[in-house]
């Protein structure tokens, strides 16, 4: 291979889905679905969002994930934080609905800004588990 | 050994986030405009920038990013090429992820096709790295010191637009 400094050269050239739709039209192995795609985890059979979850290597967040965000944060303080936020939720750290880990998110934002922000990421992946089984969702459905 | 999430998530450097309005009314634009001067000087498809979270990343300005990304205005940090800029604190390559023995089973490259990647950080004037400048696109291709500086330059101003949305007050 001829090194041209100043000339960005491919290495190689890779055949696979160039990451932005630039034409508008999907791409070999696109999946997602698009701005606009209502997050409807709950129209999602179960059996179709475990396999999405399977496949994007994504598990949807709950209580759990964010007790273990709290401790890679606060350390030694998670617990007692924790135990606060149950409080203020009335939950008892058990719960397994997607409406006990809203609540759980809302209040984080609530709180001092450091948590605020452990809640938004934890939002994020939530959106993003949302979106990935919908869109997969869709695209089983249409195949 | 710290995991990946604790090492993003130390307080110190998610005390210093804290300091910053990523929401401020004109950011996004103003970032937006530099990531499209981005793809345009490196012919690539899509650049961002990035605040890496302690388990997810927020996209405060981009181009040519679609669907998903674009909506959730973030990714799972398992996505994110940017975490490792951070982790780093230096700037980050991979010039063909298909090659890259540990980047070829990464998530945005099995299922969104990036074959390319580079990103600087954004750096605080504490010395905290808050995120990263990038550029990425679907084929392999390589980065010339002349472009690695551009990048830089182009960071160096993404940092500078976050630096006027800090938060003074809480200071």
């Amino acid at each position: 291979m001829t090194a041209q400094p100043e000339t960005p050269q491919p290495v190689v050239t890779v055949p696979r889905p160039v990451l932005p739709d630039t034409t508008g039209k999907s791409g070999p192995g696109t999946v997602s679905p698009g701005r606009g795609t209502p997050m409807i985890s709950e129209s999602v059979p179960d059996d179709v969002e475990a396999e999405a979850a399977h496949r994007y290597g994504l598990a949807l967040p709950d209580l759990a994930e964010v007790r273990a965000a709290l401790s890679n944060v606060y350390g030694d303080k998670a617990d007692d934080l924790w135990a606060d936020l149950l409080r203020r939720c009335g939950l008892r750290g058990h719960e397994t609905s997607r409406d006990a880990l809203q609540k759980l998110l809302q209040t984080m934002k609530s709180q001092d800004p450091v948590m605020a922000l452990c809640a938004r990421a934890l939002s994020i992946r939530l959106d993003t588990y949302d979106h990935l089984t919908a869109a997969y969702h869709i695209v089983r459905s249409a195949s | 050994m710290s995991t990946v999430k604790e090492r993003l998530g130390r307080l110190d450097r998610m005390q210093e986030l804290t300091h910053y309005d990523f929401d401020a009314p004109g950011l996004k634009p103003a970032l937006d405009a530099l990531s499209c001067e981005a793809t345009e000087y490196f012919s690539m498809p899509a650049s961002l920038t990035s605040v890496v979270l302690d388990s997810a990343q927020i996209i405060a300005g981009c181009h040519g990013l679609r669907n998903w990304m674009q909506s959730v205005a973030g990714m799972p940090v398992e996505w994110s090429f940017c975490a490792d800029v951070v982790l780093a604190a230096e700037p980050f390559v991979v010039t063909d992820t298909s090659a890259d023995p540990i980047r070829r089973e990464h998530p945005a490259v099995t299922f969104e096709g990036v074959g390319a990647y580079a990103g600087v950080p954004l750096l605080t004037p504490s010395g905290h790295v808050l995120g990263a400048f990038c550029v990425m696109g679907g084929e392999a291709r390589t980065f010339t010191d002349t472009e690695l500086t551009h990048l830089r330059e182009l960071g160096d101003e993404a940092a500078r637009l976050m630096l006027a949305e800090r938060r003074l007050y809480l200071d």
